[in-house]
């Protein structure tokens, strides 16, 4: 539930809207749900609508996104008239809601981004220093809604406390904005450094992105050359930490924390960082990972026709060698294990295949050597680019070398899906591209190491062997006019 | 086309004349206000919130009740078809002025309390039964599916003379007026007797009456001597409890080698009202549960994917159980103990089934030819039996 108030001189009353998250059907009271994107990039999102809707407002009443609010609710507490900007917060000092001057949503949009939402105190000095004026702190008569629980009505995570992320970045913002006469020159960095897959989402999203708040993008010294390989928009600046790791034992907050410890003081003087991890549960949405990427890059989605699954992202690519023999690359290690395809099936997939001529060759799986696959290394994008330029067709799980492949190459493609969702990393269907799952009701579980319905420790969802091989012939024929 | 979803929709709750003949008494949520619960494990029967305990004769009344389900992505509903001992009745006349091109009625026959059909007759008799269950399909605006009338048949065991009773149907339904009858066999685990009997297509059977997997309460005799001692709830003896996700997720595994089986969606289920004598079937989620909404989704979600892939194109339904089915748990209309969420999850859902199949909406490559497929079944048998 998001919320908004247009207050117009030539309107009697506040004018209400509320929202929703989309999930797909993109009416008109409802807003891309995207997993990487801050409160602050919703303000945006509703100020943009509601000045379209009242282009004469003055005044814009938004609520705070992390909240589930409603405008009749926001307007009953609103009471009398509102003359200028505001923060109304809790008894605890919680912002509930914001009164923007429309000035600030038309020339200093991006800069919402920054905002705490948690934190009234710095939320109000942080737009008094974006307008030069004093902005009134109301208290509203409502108890304090404490610190946002592990998932919020309005499906934010704060889990791990990553939200108080948010906090982090608004206290460097202010820093700039009171210190720096120049602040509205200084530039934005996307906070999005781990892992490869999500790094590479990023580049493309910056490619697609029509508009954007940002021109630098915080990366992992070991993602550094991913930006460049997927002709990514936005300077990378490197962050000398290794990638955070999956169990859990470091938190986001602890994480990006220690990021702005390393990127240092100058770093932190001379950019405004917004932390872009996962702050929703993207996979919640049908939405890819890259729409994702883009709204959070300040890119506005309100249509099926503006996602990557309508527009393609790069040109379609083919391979160069003679078609006899059919020439197969397999990466099959996700980054967890029910992620990974199974490996007594992934035998009886290089066996059908060689017994139909093929050449199998697998990234980084000695073990299935023995099945009749060679095994290769590929440590960096460079090297996994020569790799797939030998082969006719690529098939991987959901990583990195199967989104590298297609999002980036345009090469033919067969994506293998398990426990993962397809929509939210596949590519646009066609020729060169399709999936294989079995769309079980139990996708997406959120599992890592065991099915938590049947107890197993690989994932049922993924396609059977014959599946596999059909796909990827019908592929080959369809691409190249391959004939087994 | 885009998957249909069709949901089940009791049509008793209306104060016709007609609907009265079946039983439903002159209040029909009488039955709803009474169940009371015998158990503590019996999860208590919700109670209609915004739209009410309404009439379906009252126009604005029915005017809420579809435009709820068109608003929530809902196709179609499937009302029952009962015999009433001079001629069908559907109660389906109050829906007709709210169909449309977009939004039609199914038929699910309830033939199972039908005797009629379960004996050979004369076949003067068979036709005029069948040319006044024929008559009571031709109201409001039917869903087409391949062009024709959607009924499901709820007992194809029950019929004497399936083969023929389906023939006799189809030729009535074309000397009817209709373009034909679309006739689905509500049980999917009998696909090769009534997909060879005439049947165009075949039915998840309800909860109820399929246990797609082991109970989570497999009772002993010490169990039984312990209900009979009356140390332990005689609930946990008779009815039955089944974990909803793997209940859910059992029918949708291997599915492709059922046959033509259109899936059956349910947000929650339990039956016990039907059941006072116990023997109810209960869908429980992890914390005692009756609904968990993301499980539900997901089910909805994948169910329309999967009858995206496998179905041609103008034939590609799934079945939502249900709509009003207060009775048994399984109601989508917004409640008083679940507030809008079951409806706002429905709604979600289909909108995410929709979304994913127009990225998959590729025009079709014409697929390998059946001589390869058939090599690629044995070499990958063969590549089995190696490994």
């Amino acid at each position: 539930m998001l919320a908004g108030l247009a207050i117009s001189p030539s309107l009697s009353r506040p004018q209400r809207f509320d929202f929703r998250f989309s999930q797909g059907a993109f009416r008109d009271d409802e807003i891309f749900d995207s997993a990487l994107s801050v409160p602050g990039r919703f303000i945006a999102e509703i100020g943009r609508r509601l000045a379209k809707a009242v282009p004469r407002a003055e005044l814009f009443v938004i609520g705070n996104p992390l909240l589930p609010l409603r405008a009749e609710q926001i307007e009953a507490w609103l009471g009398g008239a509102v003359v200028g900007p505001m923060v109304a917060t809790d008894q605890a000092g919680f912002p509930i809601f914001y009164v923007l001057p429309h000035r600030l949503l038309a020339e200093l949009e991006r800069f919402l981004l920054l905002l705490s939402t948690q934190d009234g105190k710095a939320d109000a000095r942080l737009l008094a220093g974006l307008l030069g004026r004093p902005v009134e702190q109301r208290v509203l008569h409502l108890a304090a809604v404490g610190e946002p629980p592990g998932r919020g009505p309005n499906g934010w995570l704060n889990g791990d406390h990553r939200l108080g992320a948010l906090k982090l970045q608004c206290a460097n913002a202010i820093k700039i904005v009171e210190g720096n006469p120049g602040w509205q020159q200084v530039p934005f960095a996307n906070y999005y450094p781990m892992h490869a897959g999500d790094v590479l989402f990023m580049g493309v999203a910056s490619r697609l992105a029509s508009t954007s708040f940002f021109s630098k993008q915080v990366v992992c010294s070991a993602y550094m050359d991913i930006p460049t390989a997927c002709g990514s928009r936005l300077e990378s600046m490197r962050l000398r930490l290794p990638w955070i790791a999956r169990d859990g034992s470091v938190s986001e907050l602890t994480y990006f924390a220690n990021a702005l410890d390393k990127l240092g003081d100058e770093a932190k003087a001379a950019n405004y960082f917004v932390f872009s991890r996962i702050l929703r549960l993207y996979y919640r949405t049908p939405f890819h990972l890259v729409d994702h990427a883009r709204f959070a890059l300040g890119d506005r989605i309100d249509g099926f026709e503006q996602t990557v699954h309508a527009v393609p992202t790069v040109a379609e690519a083919r391979c160069r060698q003679p078609l006899q023999p059919l020439r197969v690359l397999f990466h099959l290690n996700g980054g967890w294990g029910l992620k990974t395809y199974p490996a007594d099936n992934m035998r009886i997939v290089i066996g059908a295949l060689r017994g139909l001529g093929a050449e199998v060759t697998v990234i980084d799986r000695p073990d299935l050597q023995e099945a009749g696959a060679q095994s290769v290394s590929s440590d960096d994008s460079a090297t996994l680019r020569g790799l797939v330029e030998r082969h006719h067709v690529f098939v991987g799980v959901d990583s990195f070398p199967h989104h590298f492949a297609r999002l980036v190459m345009g090469w033919p493609t067969v994506g293998l899906f398990g426990n993962t969702k397809p929509c939210n990393s596949d590519a646009r269907y066609g020729d060169g591209y399709r999936s294989s799952d079995l769309n079980l009701s139990c996708n997406r579980c959120s599992a890592y190491d065991v099915c938590p319905v049947l107890r197993r420790k690989d994932c049922v969802n993924y396609a059977p062997p014959a599946r596999v091989v059909t796909d990827i012939l019908d592929l080959a024929r369809g691409v190249y006019g391959y004939s087994a | 086309m885009s998957v249909r979803v069709l949901a089940f929709f009791d049509t008793r709750y209306q104060s016709s004349p007609d609907i009265q003949r079946l039983g439903g008494g002159t209040d029909p949520w009488r039955p709803l206000l009474d169940a009371r619960p015998v158990s503590r494990q019996h999860f208590a029967l919700n109670m209609p919130s915004t739209l009410g305990r309404y009439d379906l004769t009252d126009q604005a009344a029915l005017a809420r009740v579809v435009g709820m389900a068109i608003q929530a992505g809902i196709d179609g509903f499937v009302v029952d078809l009962r015999w009433a001992g001079d001629g069908y009745v559907t109660g389906s006349q109050v829906l007709a002025p709210a169909c449309s091109d977009t939004f039609g009625l199914a038929f699910r026959w309830r033939n199972g309390d039908e005797p009629f059909w379960k004996a050979p007759a004369a076949p003067e008799q068979r036709l005029e039964r069948a040319r006044n269950l024929v008559a009571a399909l031709k109201v409001g605006t039917a869903t087409a599916a391949d062009g024709r009338t959607l009924l499901i048949v709820d007992s194809p065991k029950d019929l004497a003379l399936p083969a023929d009773t389906i023939a006799l149907l189809q030729r009535e339904a074309r000397r009817g007026g209709l373009a034909g009858l679309y006739v689905v066999a509500h049980r999917a685990e009998d696909k090769g007797r009534f997909l060879s009997n005439g049947f165009d297509a075949l039915i998840d059977p309800g909860p109820a009456d399929w246990h797609s997997c082991p109970p989570n309460n497999r009772t002993s005799g010490l169990d039984f001597l312990e209900v009979m001692a009356g140390l332990k709830d005689s609930v946990e003896y008779l009815d039955k409890f089944f974990p909803y996700l793997l209940f859910a997720v059992s029918r949708m595994i291997n599915r492709e080698q059922r046959g033509k089986a259109f899936p059956r969606v349910f947000p929650s289920f339990y039956n016990w009202a039907q059941y006072p004598d116990g023997g109810a079937t209960h869908l429980v989620n992890q914390g005692n549960r009756a609904i968990e909404t993301y499980w539900y989704g997901l089910f909805m979600e994948n169910a329309m994917l999967f009858a995206h892939q496998a179905f041609p194109a103008n034939e590609r339904f799934v079945f939502l159980e249900s709509w009003n089915g207060w009775l048994d748990g399984s109601q989508v209309e917004p409640s008083l103990l679940d507030g809008d969420l079951v409806y706002n999850a429905t709604r979600d859902a289909i909108d995410r089934g929709r979304y994913v199949i127009r990225t998959r909406e590729i025009a079709p490559t014409g697929g390998l030819d059946e001589q390869l497929k058939a090599r690629i079944a044995l070499l990958v048998e063969a590549a089995q039996n190696l490994s």
